[in-house]
């Protein structure tokens, strides 16, 4: 028989899963055991809270723990944080996108805001100190980890003796300091750009590029956002962008790729209509560069995605205005 | 997981590669037939025979006047044995010999006599609605333009028309060719999936030795679900659209099923009524059979034949079967009286139900992208969730031609389909609710204007009555008012008449 198999829920999530995977092994290699230990504590996090809140709410665990978004939220989240955090931290932000951001407004589905992102920005804004601390890029699993295990459980990587042995600035996070500096950027690009990026995440930005792409050919996300997204970037660097950084950086720097293509691709917090998802994402890609360039934090991505999942409902309705026309 | 199935074409829908037809196969007549007899609102037919009556095979059962009202005809010879209101169950002798009372047709035909022809036979619609033909012929303007001969079976498991075609092409032509003159039609254009290589070669032969008649259109279209929908194959065969709440016979478009143009040529040619038709089989091991079985059969005797030659697993492990009518798309429940009728295009029987629990939507938006008629089931699902009318309204749903497509592709496993249907429905309630209040209140409002009116009247009169008391006339007088005045009113009459005509 060969029918057209439904793809369920669950599928849907695996395939994002594998599709991360690229992405997650340079991270790793990046981030080291501060990484794992990082992705670890998220996923246990994010399957209790998901299992205790469904509980609460009179539904079925197992459907709920199988449908796997609750391990997708988790990895993504473990993808935006920097490595060795004190663990409570990681648990608060988990806790925080599946507790506050997805079950409270009835779970799957439900949600306005993407979870892992509204768990991100909560600690971002909570903990400036921490999340803005990172390993000397990178780690590549030299510290070992009975080591990485003793950091993360005594206050992390802030609190630790081997702060100023251990840490160095993310490519985006110097560009930031130098900017607040004004020095002339130009004379600081080898400090901070890689080989057509930015410095390291160039890396891990392809590998979620490639990822992303073949979600886009296994037509688990349509091309719309990502190109609407990458758009948007590329328009702001034409318009105001100096010499400096390039646009490829921009593309290839921070959080872009994972943004595009893993990010506002959840469709629960996405709009329906290719249409909406045009300006969904062109709009989300002009804050990303915004906020980068002249908001205060170094990336941005998370506040442009909460920002424009605001206004979901209202591009729905516009789609929905548009669409609902007799269409003779 | 069967990721890369999925196609996205132009025209939307869901692809399956189809095998070919099996050849038709027979059944033994079933000792029992239960002929169906038709009701239209509270007309039913005219019975012509009593219990007892010996039967012969094609000779009529009912007799009615209304177009509505179906006709129905014995299937095989043998004797009544039971009647009751909605069938009629025929004892069969076996013999199955065939009236001499049926007439044959060899001349051209007028609009008319196709259109008795087809009412005396009780011929129906056979893709699955089941509309009488008399009346969907009847209601076709002076001039119709276009005769749709719809040779598409999208869902998968639905072979009989592809396998009608193989068997029967010259007389489906023959008979497509004969409507369209007797309808005076001047575009004949036949629809046909393009992966029905060997019917599309027969159709092409029977066409070519018919050159000397009206030119019939071939047209190819992809072989994709929900394409055999009328509207949709009306718009790949001829890219015109049909209006939104016209029928399309009243458009001047006579779309008719190719199994009911092969039964009209039957009626035509044999005199012979639709008493059988070729119907899909699906087995529980998903392989399809096509038989030709008669109408009237119980669902049962197919069930018994079938698991007699290919012993179906849970007959043994008394698992109970479910029988549907209809393919995997639409489909509905069949009870275990059923029985074979005109509309019985395919009957599936599978020993699983087939439901699956749902999760939430997650707006994926999949369904949209599926939708062949650009509905956005995802909205719609949440305004049926809560029954916003309005919302329904303003996203269509009354254009939902319930196809399932929808259905299919949800990864939430949704039964959007139902809910569209219920919400259908129940909006179809409330907007009769609402036009029987309205009736109920403008009803009111008139009694009341009415029973002010008599009052204030009769207060009128009293007064009247007081002032001036009626004096005592003469029977004189009165006749001599009531001449003047009709000899007063007479002239106005005659003006209002000439100015009416």
């Amino acid at each position: 028989m060969n029918t057209p198999t439904e793809r369920s829920v669950s599928d849907v999530m695996l395939l994002v899963l594998l599709a991360l995977l690229p992405g997650f092994c340079v991270f790793l290699y990046l981030t080291g055991w501060g990484g794992v230990i990082n992705c670890m504590i998220a996923i246990v996090t994010a399957l209790i809270a998901e299992a205790v809140a469904v509980r609460l709410r009179h539904g079925s665990v197992r459907i709920t723990l199988t449908d796997y978004s609750a391990v997708v939220t988790a990895i993504l989240l473990a993808l935006c944080l920097p490595p060795l955090l004190p663990w409570w931290i990681v648990s608060l932000a988990t806790l925080f996108a599946i507790l506050l951001a997805k079950q409270v407004y009835g779970g799957l589905g439900q949600n306005l805001f993407n979870p892992a992102m509204a768990g991100y920005a909560l600690v971002l804004i909570s903990y400036p100190l921490d999340l803005s601390t990172w390993l000397t890029l990178p780690e590549g699993f030299s510290m070992s980890l009975s080591d990485a295990l003793s950091i993360v459980f005594s206050g992390g990587l802030s609190q630790s003796e081997q702060y100023d042995a251990l840490t160095g600035a993310t490519a985006l996070s110097r560009l930031y300091d130098l900017n607040l500096q004004s020095v002339d950027l130009a004379q600081l690009a080898p400090e901070i750009s890689g080989t057509f990026g930015a410095r390291y995440s160039e890396w891990l930005n392809l590998a979620f590029l490639i990822g992303g792409l073949a979600l886009v050919f296994l037509k688990v996300i349509t091309w719309h956002l990502p190109v609407a997204l990458i758009a948007g970037v590329a328009t702001c660097d034409l318009l105001i962008g100096g010499p400096y950084p390039d646009l490829t950086f921009h593309l290839f720097g921070g959080a872009t790729m994972l943004c595009a293509f893993f990010i506002i691709t959840d469709p629960v917090s996405a709009p329906a209509g290719n249409r909406a998802r045009l300006i969904f994402g062109f709009f989300t890609g002009l804050l990303i560069y915004l906020i980068r360039s002249f908001g205060s934090y170094p990336d941005s991505a998370a506040f442009a995605v909460l920002l424009m999942n605001c206004c979901v409902p209202m591009l729905d309705r516009l789609d929905n205005h548009i669409n609902s026309r007799p269409t003779r | 997981m069967n990721i890369l199935h999925l196609r996205d074409n132009r025209q939307r829908g869901l692809h399956w590669s189809k095998p070919r037809a099996r050849p038709i196969e027979t059944l033994p007549v079933p000792d029992t037939l239960y002929i169906p007899i038709s009701h239209w609102q509270q007309t039913t037919a005219e019975l012509l025979v009593t219990t007892g009556s010996t039967l012969y095979k094609g000779q009529p059962l009912t007799r009615s006047y209304n177009h509505n009202v179906i006709i129905t005809h014995a299937s095989s010879s043998g004797e009544v044995i039971d009647i009751s209101d909605n069938r009629i169950a025929i004892k069969t002798d076996g013999r199955d010999e065939v009236s001499d009372e049926l007439t044959k047709t060899t001349d051209s035909l007028s609009r008319q006599e196709i259109t008795d022809i087809a009412h005396r036979n009780g011929l129906t619609g056979q893709g699955g609605a089941g509309f009488p033909l008399a009346r969907k012929i009847a209601s076709l303007p002076q001039q119709p333009q276009l005769l749709l001969v719809n040779a598409a079976e999208c869902d998968p498991d639905i072979h009989c028309d592809d396998a009608l075609i193989q068997a029967y092409a010259p007389l489906v032509v023959e008979s497509v060719l004969t409507i369209a003159e007797a309808c005076e039609i001047d575009r004949v254009v036949i629809g046909i999936e393009n992966d029905k290589t060997r019917s599309i070669e027969q159709l092409q032969q029977a066409m070519a030795r018919q050159t000397a008649r009206q030119n019939i259109e071939l047209v190819t279209i992809p072989s994709q679900y929900p394409s055999g929908a009328e509207n949709i194959l009306l718009q790949l065969c001829t890219s015109e659209q049909p209006g939104p709440h016209e029928s399309l016979a009243s458009a001047g478009i006579l779309s008719m099923n190719i199994a009911t143009c092969y039964a009209m040529g039957q009626a035509v040619f044999n005199g012979m009524p639709p008493i059988s038709r070729i119907t899909t089989v699906v087995t529980p091991d998903g392989r399809h059979r096509n038989f030709k079985l008669l109408t009237g059969t119980p669902v049962n005797h197919i069930l018994d034949y079938v698991a007699y030659e290919r012993p179906i697993a849970s007959i043994e492990q008394e698992v109970p079967l479910h029988v549907t009518q209809g393919g995997r798309m639409m489909s509905e429940a069949l009870d275990t009286q059923a029985v074979i009728t005109q509309q019985s295009n395919c009957i599936t029987i599978s020993n699983t139900k087939g439901v699956q629990s749902s999760v939430p939507c997650i707006r994926c938006g999949a369904c949209s992208d599926i939708c062949p008629v650009r509905l956005m089931p995802q909205h719609l699902h949440k305004a049926a969730t809560h029954f916003d009318a309005q919302q329904l309204d303003n996203l269509n749903v009354d254009r939902c031609i319930e196809c399932r497509c929808c259905d299919v592709v949800c990864p939430s496993a949704i039964p959007l389909t139902a809910q569209f249907i219920q919400a259908k429905e129940h909006k179809h309630r409330q907007n009769n609710e609402q036009i029987a209040a309205d009736l109920a209140k403008q009803r009111y409002d008139k009694r009341q204007r009415r029973l002010q009116k008599e009052r204030s009247g009769k207060r009128r009169t009293s007064l009247k009555e007081k002032a001036a008391p009626a004096t005592p006339q003469s029977r004189k007088d009165l006749i001599a008012q009531a001449l003047k005045r009709s000899a007063k009113k007479k002239p106005n009459d005659a003006a209002d008449n000439g100015s009416s005509h």
